[in-house]
């Protein structure tokens, strides 16, 4: 008979239907081969979260040292020994075979409906998703994925996934992201409602969500391509709809009972791995020093003293009991595992036009480096629930500088203070900007022994595609937006 | 590490999700065949003293129907096909013969020897290589490559340079990292053999088969993770010494020097025992005492007397010995279960080794 190149994997029994003759033995109600788009919407959504706070924050929160790896893979993580078996599941279930392919899918059938605002959230979603894979591997498939009858995609450059290519029929990422926000301002038959868990269906709030990945996306490249990120910066500023309270963040929302929980819950409080992760001495030591009245409520303080391990230190002692130990509170978890997971946030905006205007020319934001510097800070420390009178005392012991660098090093070590808990933007600013100063972890072994600034495609993909680069680079080879 | 299950329970309103399956189908599936030729003979001597049959044969099977692997990056994970053309020959020799009669003595043995070898000859259109769909841990490929038996190991290799000396790393003593997509061993046996033996002497009998396996790789994940936690025999000695890997380091100029940086023990283990890499494949060749089995018969002199036909008391041995000449334990066994995935051993239990006694009457 027909279409079994397109089978649903049923999770609920909505759509049981009778054999009505007898071809129908060939099609099984448990993988239907047509599903309405409120389905695959949170798919697709909490694909997204799992990508950003899975296994790639475990080891993001590791490389950009929040935590510390005591065992397992964060372990290795931490002494930057990685190889071509690590994220092998991020790669084909979170990012590929999950948020991008059933994105597409989305796509496909909400088009075919004429349900334009499920179109424009698949379409960011699924930029989203090609960004945070050519940021941790460079080179990735991109213009011929998904497919189901291209089964080798070929790698497309960073710079192209980035800029487009007209003659490769490779279109940017912006584009991807702009043609998403069109949609969701076009007429739709249908509209998301509560299986929208993050807006809960509200489209302006999706609309602000693609015109601040555009930001994002912009910023990751205004070192190496200032003038198209701040034209990127200034259309968004002049359209005016983005994220710029804490109310508007893009945040994944789970839930409270097992197996509807918030990854980055599930493995910091209730698995087997609940011990592999430690809050960093490091940034304990930084917090404290700058007497950040965040520090308790990211972090865990057992017997009321933060119990933290150094990265790379040689454990005497593996610790085996997580009540001894600091671990990221609720702010990052939730209290019983909702989250949310931190997508894209209002502080982040703020630090993003803050290093806009210090650096970018011709960059049209109203106000000066240091107000949107301080709106950063603030943002971040309401998030986190501190006091007016705290975070102005704060604010004042953290003045900006007049000098340039030594202001940029204060943004983004602001902004990675902020992004406590997303050890992924954490280590794409680091990676691009050299900030925060990290010191090596002790024992460091890896390719050099230092910090990776990429990491090594994956095993499954390497044995059945050649068109992964030969030789594959390693982790102390640089992206193209990594120039410093 | 985590996951969720649908339908998910977010702010109490429980919310169903789908997403589409990791297979393409296809509808332009044909039947699979397999050719199939054989040459044999059997012979007899000397009043039946000693026989044999040995046999060739070679099978070609085509347009076997798979799920061959596709790059993930597609967004799928496997597409169910029709794929190009497999190869099977080999030798099936059997001997046996009466070797001594004499008197209340008799001695008979059997000898056979296998030998298949099978190779990939074709996949599919531009596809040289694919994993083997069935239970692995996701290190580890079993596949099926153009050119190479069924079921090769696909893994991590360490770098080498042209003399096939291990690269080290400079910087840190240890090995260079790995390289993915690496064959690093193939299962298929050389050759296996058998040897069965039957003595008897008046009312006495006993049985002996030993067998062998000769070559034929076994990817071991329980020698890594016990070498990785320091608990195999020949890491017990000199373990507060300094180790330096037997390796070279790169020069940079096409030249290389001597590795002279000294690790730890642990260390030094932990960077030559790691998973999916050559350090965790072993030959597999074992030659075994597969059964000992002794059994005494009343004579029936003793019986004539008695209600009973026949009385015998008998004991045996399975696997009582074996000799693994490349292996620390015993390299039979797959952890695997019923599938087409071959010599992959995950921390499964050693075979057992029976001892049974037993008395038989009849009426």
């Amino acid at each position: 008979m027909i279409r079994n190149s397109i089978i649903y994997v049923f999770m609920s029994c909505f759509l049981l239907g009778s054999c009505d003759d007898f071809f129908d033995v060939n099609e099984t109600p448990n993988n239907p081969i047509d599903v309405p788009p409120e389905v695959l919407l949170p798919t697709v959504l909490a694909a997204s979260g799992f990508i950003n706070s899975n296994e790639l924050n475990r080891f993001g929160s590791t490389i950009a040292v929040y935590l510390a790896g005591a065992g397992g893979s964060p372990r290795d993580y931490d002494l930057y020994d990685l190889n071509s078996n690590d994220f092998g599941n991020q790669w084909n279930f979170e990012i590929y075979g999950g948020a991008i392919t059933d994105s597409q899918q989305l796509i496909d059938i909400a088009e075919a409906d004429g349900a334009s605002h499920y179109v424009g959230i698949a379409k960011i979603l699924q930029a989203y998703a090609f960004s945070v894979a050519t940021d941790c591997w460079g080179d990735v498939p991109y213009s011929q994925s998904p497919s189901t009858t291209i089964n080798q995609p070929r790698f497309d450059a960073q710079e192209d996934i980035y800029l487009g290519n007209e003659s490769l029929e490779i279109q940017s990422l912006f584009d991807l992201v702009r043609e998403g926000v069109e949609d969701l301002k076009s007429a739709s038959t249908l509209s998301p409602g509560t299986e929208d868990i993050a807006f809960n269906g509200d489209i302006d709030s999706w609309i602000r969500t693609g015109n601040t990945l555009l930001l994002k996306l912009a910023n990751t490249i205004s070192i190496i391509d200032p003038p198209t990120a701040v034209s990127i910066i200034n259309e968004v500023l002049a359209d005016g709809q983005y994220i710029d309270s804490n109310s508007e963040d893009f945040n994944i929302n789970f839930g409270t009972s097992v197996g509807s929980q918030a990854p980055v819950f599930t493995y910091t409080r209730n698995s087997l791995f609940s011990d592999d992760l430690i809050m960093s001495s490091r940034f304990l030591t930084l917090l404290q020093d700058s007497n950040d009245p965040r520090l308790s409520l990211y972090f865990t303080s057992p017997g009321g003293t933060f119990q933290t391990i150094d990265n790379g230190e040689n454990l005497t002692a593996v610790p085996d009991d997580e009540e001894d130990f600091s671990k990221y509170n609720d702010y990052v978890t939730g209290a019983n595992g909702e989250g949310p997971v931190r997508i894209l946030t209002n502080f982040q905006v703020q630090f993003i036009l803050a290093e806009s205007a210090l650096n970018l020319s011709g960059f049209s934001g109203s106000q000066s480096v240091s107000e949107y510097y301080e709106n950063g800070i603030r943002a971040s420390m309401e998030l986190a629930g501190v006091d007016p009178t705290n975070i102005d005392i704060y604010i004042a012991a953290n003045t900006l500088s007049s000098d340039p660098n030594i202001a940029l090093e204060q943004i983004i070590t602001q902004k990675y203070i902020a992004w406590c808990g997303n050890g992924l933007e954490a280590w794409n600013d680091w990676r691009r900007t050299g900030f925060p100063v990290l010191a090596e972890s002790q024992n460091a072994v890896g390719i050099d022994g230092t910090r990776p600034v990429r990491l090594l495609y994956t095993n499954d993909e390497i044995n059945a595609n050649p068109n992964v680069p030969d030789p594959v680079p390693q982790t102390n080879v640089r992206v193209w937006w990594d120039v410093n | 590490m985590a996951n969720i299950s649908f339908p998910i329970n977010v702010g109490g309103t429980n919310i169903p999700g789908f997403a589409i399956s990791s297979r393409i189908g296809s509808a332009d599936l044909t039947p699979e065949f397999t050719n199939s030729y054989e040459v044999g003979l059997n012979f007899e001597f000397f009043s039946n003293r000693i026989s044999g049959d040995v046999a060739y044969f070679y099978t070609e099977s085509e347009d076997q129907i798979i799920d061959l692997s596709v790059a993930p990056s597609s967004g799928f994970l496997t597409r169910t096909t029709n794929v190009g053309l497999m190869t099977n020959q080999g030798w099936e020799i059997t001997l046996s013969g009466l070797v001594v009669e004499s008197g209340n003595f008799s001695w008979n043995s059997t000898v056979n020897f296998t030998r298949i070898r099978n190779k990939v000859d074709e996949i599919a259109e531009g596809v040289d290589r694919s994993d083997i769909e069935g239970n692995r841990f996701t290190i580890l490929a079993p596949s099926i490559e153009v050119g190479e038996p069924y079921g090769v190991f696909v893994g991590l290799k360490h770098p080498r340079n042209e003399e096939g000396r291990l690269l080290v790393n400079p910087t840190t003593g240890f090995l260079e990292a790995t390289e993915g997509g690496q064959l690093i061993g193939d299962p298929n046996p050389d050759w296996l053999g058998g040897f069965i033996n039957d003595f008897k002497y008046k009312n006495l009998s006993l049985s002996i088969v030993l067998d062998a396996r000769v070559g034929g790789d076994i990817f071991s994940f329980e020698a890594a993770d016990e070498g990785d936690s320091g608990a195999l025999e020949y890491q017990a000695d000199n373990r507060q010494e300094a180790f330096i890997i037997d390796g070279v380091i790169d020069n940079g100029d096409g030249t290389y020097r001597e590795n002279n940086i000294q690790i730890s023990a642990e260390d030094y283990y932990r960077t030559n025992i790691s998973l999916a890499t050559e350090s965790s494949v072993f030959d597999g060749t074992v030659y075994r005492l597969r059964e000992l089995s002794l059994t005494y018969s009343l004579p029936q002199s003793i019986l004539e007397t008695t209600p009973f036909g026949s009385v015998s008391i008998g004991f045996s041995g399975r696997n009582l010995w074996f000799y693994a000449p490349n292996y620390y334990n015993d390299p039979e066994g797959n952890s695997q279960g019923a599938g087409n995935i071959q010599g992959v051993r995950l921390n499964g239990f050693p075979s057992t080794r029976n001892y049974s006694a037993n008395l038989r009457f009849t009426f």
